[in-house]
């Protein structure tokens, strides 16, 4: 019986350590909301509420009549506004030294960005890559639209 | 130098008969054309493989306090541009790229959902109580009016209120007494509609002082709440 449970601690030990860590640290959260919008993370696709963490690599998408609103660690607040994708691609920020980079990639759609603590230590810490360019922040508030490519005749 | 021209042309011809919904209007009449085209501009072809051109937008937008925004974009080929003032914009479609200055219409019009949901700005504020009471100063009690406003409007909210006095009385006594300051603003803020889940407090009574002062002093400054709101 002992032995037998010794086993099923290990086993569940080795469960634990085996399961991928991701994206560890909450980033940042949902704000505001209006229709639907999404997270996809790791293949999965959650259902947006008011107050749920995003991670790093978490990309969101918002549907015909969706948008919402994201507050980061930093500060920063982001906002996308019906039929867009951004990818949340990566997000470093130290509390005490106000370091680090955020970096997002813009699909489609429109997005609004008020930079936060990260741009006004560092100009330029925050990038927004879309399809056709990168752009870098100095500061504070700015807006990007991208028309997704059509693809054959609509 | 003339192919390039050529093959410009061509893609301007070439967009203008897709019938493409872009903001650029290169060509007034839309007719629908069976020509294949794919139009590749970086490595992302999967987004961009269609009959289209990337057709984008950047704005500075305006803000409040005499700050000035500024952005520096960099273009798949390599230009360079640096948008900087309210309104400074620039419309990239295909290999075009223009900048422009907007204004408060145009602005409304392409980006006004999208600014709406931006999430209002995080805050701390802190609230002065009279001596050994729960009840604010007058105009502490007016500034808290705007304050419980502002957290009212927000979808979702995080609030953090701690409580502290000056070092009159006990130090026993100032604990109770920071944390029914505390508890004062969190109950007036539950009364307007905002959930206790979202609402933290806390009292620290007289041992994080603003003004560093001996035993027994009566402090304005010390007698306070402060409130974080995120």
């Amino acid at each position: 019986m002992r032995r037998n449970t010794k086993k099923l601690m290990c086993c569940l030990s080795l469960i634990l350590l085996s399961t991928p860590v991701f994206a560890a640290d909450v980033i940042g959260q949902v704000k505001v909301l209006s229709g639907k919008a999404f997270v996809e993370r790791e293949g999965s696709h959650i259902k947006a509420k008011l107050g749920m963490a995003v991670y790093q690599m978490d990309t969101v998408v918002t549907g015909k009549k969706g948008s919402i609103g994201l507050l980061f660690n930093d500060d920063s607040r982001l906002s996308l506004g019906s039929n867009s994708t951004m990818s949340l691609e990566k997000f470093s920020f130290n509390k005490k030294t106000h370091d680090g980079n955020f970096d997002v990639a813009m699909h489609k759609g429109t997005l609004s960005v008020i930079s936060g603590k990260l741009t006004a230590r560092k100009p330029g810490s925050l990038k927004v890559r879309t399809p056709a360019a990168i752009l870098a922040v100095r500061g504070t508030e700015f807006s990007v639209k991208v028309d997704a490519p059509l693809k054959g005749e609509q | 130098m003339s192919v390039y021209k050529l093959s410009l042309a061509l893609l301007v011809t070439l967009i203008g008969l897709s019938g493409c919904a872009t903001t650029n209007t290169f060509a007034p009449e839309k007719k629908k054309s069976n020509l294949v085209f794919n139009y590749v501009a970086t490595s992302d072809g999967d987004t961009l493989t269609g009959f289209c051109p990337i057709t984008e937008v950047y704005m500075v937008m305006p803000e409040e306090g005499g700050k000035v925004g500024t952005v520096d974009v960099v273009l798949n080929d390599g230009r360079e541009v640096v948008l900087h003032g309210e309104y400074s914009a620039l419309n990239v479609a295909g290999m075009q790229a223009n900048t422009f200055t907007s204004n408060k219409n145009e602005m409304e019009k392409v980006f006004g959902e999208v600014l709406s949901a931006l999430p209002h700005a995080p805050f701390s504020a802190n609230l002065y109580f009279n001596t050994d009471t729960d009840r604010l100063t007058p105009s502490s009690a007016k500034e808290a009016e705007g304050i419980f406003t502002n957290i009212v409007q927000r979808q979702s909210v995080e609030v953090l209120i701690s409580g502290h006095t000056d070092t009159v009385g006990s130090s026993a006594s100032n604990i109770v007494l920071s944390k029914k300051r505390a508890k004062m603003v969190s109950n007036n803020l539950i009364k307007r509609g905002v959930s206790s889940k979202t609402i933290k407090i806390s009292g620290y009574g007289e041992s994080e002082l603003v003004v560093k002062t001996v035993d027994d002093v009566d402090e304005q400054k010390n007698r306070r709440v402060e409130i974080s709101v995120r």
